[in-house]
């Protein structure tokens, strides 16, 4: 493999691989692969998933930008992953940075590192990515020169604990913003002296960035605490920077086709296979998800635009499956009929098409089951709590019929492994809900072995972290202990059954807690739990609580404050002047509906709650249809058995401004 | 392209691979059987299905040639007898051929293997059939090619020849046994190197699609460069059952 500059480290990095775990890693290669000659007019981006290889290759995200950015004249992007400690160890060791895997160049060759955060226990790792690419760790103290670190991804919707490791956070759909930042970076480039930026000129830059929509400076904020510790107030202290900072919002996803090339690895990675994306954006209004809260409205991609996508994706990867993703792939308005073209499409080929995140009902399996060719192994379904009462504090819809019918059809028709998902930790969750996991689990079984004496249930149980910005962020989380017990109690429940229990460590959900509603004070923890060699917190081998706790204290912070601890309506929350669209109020409505077990319907197919996102940011839901899709409780829009406290209010004029007044 | 399936409820295409090449060694001299749907393959597409697969492989991975086998033929698993290596090496004793005649002479060398967690003791010495080293500029082994070694034409390089039964010996636990003796003046190798993979025929031992205009040297007679070459011409046999195609890879850098 020979790289056409001579800043390669190919040769360097290839010394090594026969030294660490899975080599593949690390050398590229992939199909698809865009290795674009970088040239002085061009802005050189490093998109860095700040997890293995393996996880992070197959990120739509990533794979989005790589390709969009590639695609611009005044731009060139390459991908980097988090090295393996082995790996990190023997690059230390012999001297080397952290290097891109296209094109195998050090990390400071690019003009900007943008790093993507699917989750907050991945923080630590990206302290070890700049500190291989031999970066200062705190943007106050890298040169001018050095390459801008950037970072997106729904875990920065409270950017606030990794503030001062970064210079800027994009917020929301990354395409349109991207391309802003790089034609920003471009003319700033331009208009340097040969010599390279100064500090000034650095400075310059940021606020140049700061007015960008869906862009946040950091370090163009203050925060001050009360005595209590908590926060009164974040304000912008300069005039460059808006009071709030508004995320960004794709209106109509036929707009951004891509990726039009996905990368297919040379090693096994997770789902391996042609993702293609349905729909953003969910009004379920499940009151957990923040995934659901933040990337409202909907907006579904036009069906004839997934179709070319699937066909062409398949022709230019060689992948037989397709996994059409979203965040409830039976609600895509048009899904019966586009799953009925895709599968004519490939009639000729033995191609398999899977709808991961499915909704709980019989309808949906029956869709499943048609479009799933090869052999049926195992079914996933969510009903995330243990009984009516509890989903409907979550909003999370489920009746017993629809899972029960959902389960039935699914072993009729040949599914023999159900999972059924659940949290525990939920607000006003007693014993009592807890125990209705394993009922529901036991009367899965009892269904399952009308069909197959071979049929088996696994529960998987998580305990449950409160996330900024959905109405639950009010919330003091269970202790480790109390999670424990809970799994205990499963465990006797469950014992004698068919059933298999399996579940998240209670000890990382608290320290997922202490990172999802932290402030900038927690920069220091991050730091020393770095230090202490806590990176891969992800990874169960490397995750270590007593690292947090110890650090924590070290800092003078308390994870109860964090984690335990219940806000009231007017806490002033780190993330104050992020915004995802969502208004406090009806976040804080919400919350009291939730507590009274009061319930939301889907506002695709009923008038308006009025959370805020589609008035302030000038957008609509974009479906198909006006009809909601047929099923269970959840797609026909029957009654259901409890009358809805919400009250309804007409749907609202459109105002056609794209950002709300700053402040 | 036209591939045979398996049967059954998961079918998967007919291949069949050779000895594996272990993690982060290059090769030049990689098979693998196919088997094509009865018919499907013309001679001509035969003719393209090298440029083919290798505009489909990942970079540094070429399909130099295809041909057609019989079908009956044994597989590349239990065929293949011999492999050898060569290694170039980064750093070497001043004494390097000593040191390779001394392990030459030895008539054993256990060596400890972990194999399925439990601990085994085999016999290095027996799997490897010849050892010596050689530089770019000087007379090169049999079927080695000067421009795949280029980049290391400063080093020492090793050639080894090496038994694929009872068990394959790794060009780095012979590495391993030449350094034990010196701590100061080791063996460090750049990357491993398989360069051929040879069956045993009427004629002796040889590559099934040798790299260079089908000739080969017969490593029983001389395993230098130049003499003892034979022409070796390929049958072409009919075949009405499931065609199966040998195709021989280079693999710059096999992972």
């Amino acid at each position: 493999m020979t790289a056409s500059v001579n800043t390669t480290l190919w040769h360097k990095i290839e010394a090594l691989l026969p030294g660490v775990s899975r080599p593949a890693r690390y050398i590229g290669a992939e199909g698809n692969i865009i290795r674009k000659h970088p040239d002085p007019d061009m802005v050189r981006w490093l998109l860095i998933f700040p997890d293995t290889y393996e996880v992070g290759l197959p990120n739509l995200g990533l794979q989005i930008l790589y390709e969009l950015l590639n695609d611009q004249p005044c731009a060139q992007a390459e991908r980097a992953y988090a090295p393996w400690p082995d790996m990190a160890a023997s690059l230390r060791a012999h001297g080397l940075p952290l290097f891109s895997v296209d094109r195998h160049e050090p990390a400071t060759a690019f003009d900007l590192l943008g790093f993507t955060f699917p989750s907050e226990l991945l923080f630590p790792n990206l302290l070890e990515c700049l500190d291989l690419a031999g970066l200062a760790l705190r943007a106050t103290d890298r040169r001018p020169s050095d390459p801008i670190v950037l970072a997106g991804g729904h875990a920065l919707f409270n950017p606030e604990p990794i503030a001062a490791f970064v210079d800027a956070v994009v917020l929301g759909d990354g395409e349109e913003v991207t391309l802003e930042v790089n034609e920003t970076v471009r003319a700033w480039k331009g208009s340097l002296s040969p010599s390279g930026p100064q500090s000034e000129e650095k400075t310059a830059l940021l606020r140049l960035l700061a007015g960008i929509e869906g862009v946040y400076i950091p370090s163009l904020y203050d925060v001050s605490y009360a005595e209590d510790g908590r926060v009164t107030r974040v304000f912008p202290v300069d005039q460059a920077a808006p009071a709030r900072v508004e995320k960004r919002t794709i209106a109509d996803l036929g707009d951004v086709p891509y990726p039009r090339q996905p990368l297919v690895p040379v090693t096994e990675v997770v789902h391996d296979r042609l993702n293609v994306e349905l729909f953003r954006g969910c009004t379920r209004g499940c009151r957990f998800c923040q995934a659901g809260m933040i990337t409202r409205p909907v907006r579904e991609r036009p069906p004839e635009q997934v179709r070319q996508m699937i066909r062409d994706g398949l022709s230019t990867s060689g992948y037989e499956d397709v996994s059409l993703l979203s965040l409830s792939s039976a609600d895509y308005s048009d899904i019966d009929p586009l799953l009925a073209g895709v599968m004519e499409d490939n009639a000729q080929d033995k191609v398999s098409i899977s709808l991961p995140s499915l909704r709980v009902d019989a309808f949906t399996v029956g869709i499943a089951a048609k479009v799933a060719t090869v052999k049926k192994t195992g079914l996933t379904f969510a009903p995330e709590a243990g009984t009516w009462r509890l989903r409907r504090v979550i909003n999370k819809l489920i009746t017993e019929d629809d899972l029960f019918a959902a389960v039935e059809s699914a072993y009729q028709v040949g599914w023999k492994r159900m999972k059924l998902y659940f949290m525990i930790g939920l607000p006003t969750e007693t014993e009592e809900d807890v125990q209705g996991i394993a009922t529901l689990a036991k009367k899965v079984l009892e269904i399952g072995r009308k069909y197959s004496k071979g049929a088996s249930c696994t529960v998987s149980v998580g305990g449950f972290v409160p996330k900024a910005h959905t109405p639950f962020h009010w919330y003091g989380q269970d202790t480790p202990d109390v999670l424990r017990q809970k799994i205990d109690l499963l465990k006797t429940q469950l014992r004698g059954t068919k059933a298999k229990l399996s579940w998240h460590d209670p000890a990382a959900t608290e320290a997922e807690g202490i990172l999802s509603r932290g402030d900038r004070r927690l920069a220091d923890v991050i730091e020393q739990v770095w230090r202490s060699g806590g990176v891969f917190q992800e990874w169960g081998e490397y995750f270590s609580l007593d690292l947090w706790l110890e650090a924590m204290t070290a800092c003078g912070l308390h994870s109860e404050f964090y984690v335990r601890r219940e806000r009231g309506e007017h806490e002033v929350f780190p993330w104050e002047h992020i915004r995802a669209g969502l208004e406090q109020e009806f976040l804080w409505n919400d919350w009291q509906e939730a507590l009274q077990a009061g319930v939301v319907e889907d506002c695709r197919w009923t008038p308006c709650y009025d959370c805020g996102v589609c008035t302030d940011y000038g957008l609509e839901n974009m479906v198909g249809s006006l009809q909601p899709p047929a099923g269970g409780s959840q797609g026909t829009g029957q009654a259901l058995p409890v009358p809805t406290p919400v009250s309804l209010l007409p749907r609202p004029a459109v105002k056609k401004q794209v950002r709300t007044a700053a402040g | 392209m036209p591939l045979a399936f398996t049967e059954g409820f998961s079918p998967r295409p007919k291949m069949h691979f050779g000895p594996a090449l272990p993690t982060c060694y290059a090769s030049t001299s990689e098979y693998l059987d196919v088997n094509f749907q009865e018919g499907a393959l013309t001679p001509c597409g035969l003719e393209g299905l090298a440029q083919t697969l290798t505009e489909m492989l990942p970079e540094g991975m070429e399909v130099l040639r295809a041909v057609e086998t019989d079908p009956r033929a044994r597989s590349l698993m239990s065929a293949v007898e011999l492999v050898e290596y060569v290694v170039p090496l980064r750093t070497a004793p001043s004494a390097l051929d000593a040191a390779l005649q001394r392990f030459l002479d030895r008539c054993a060398i256990p060596l400890t293997i972990t194999r399925k967690g439990r601990e085994k003791t085999v016999d290095l010495r027996s799997g490897v059939l010849a050892l010596r080293s050689f530089c770019l500029d000087g007379p090169l082994p049999a079927r080695v090619v000067a421009a795949d070694f280029q980049e290391w034409r400063e080093f020492p390089l090793l050639w080894m020849q090496l038994a694929t039964t009872p068990r394959t010996a790794r060009p780095t636990e012979v590495l391993d046994v030449l350094n034990e003796e010196s701590e100061r003046e080791v063996c460090e190798a750049w990357l491993c190197h398989r360069t051929a993979q040879l069956f045993s025929s009427e004629t002796g031992r040889e590559e099934p699609l040798p790299r260079r205009a089908n000739t080969i040297a017969l490593p029983d007679e001389d395993l230098w460069d130049g003499t003892g070459a034979k022409e070796v011409c390929y049958r072409e046999e009919f075949v009405d059952e499931n065609m199966k195609k040998s195709l021989l890879s280079k693999t710059v850098k096999g992972y």
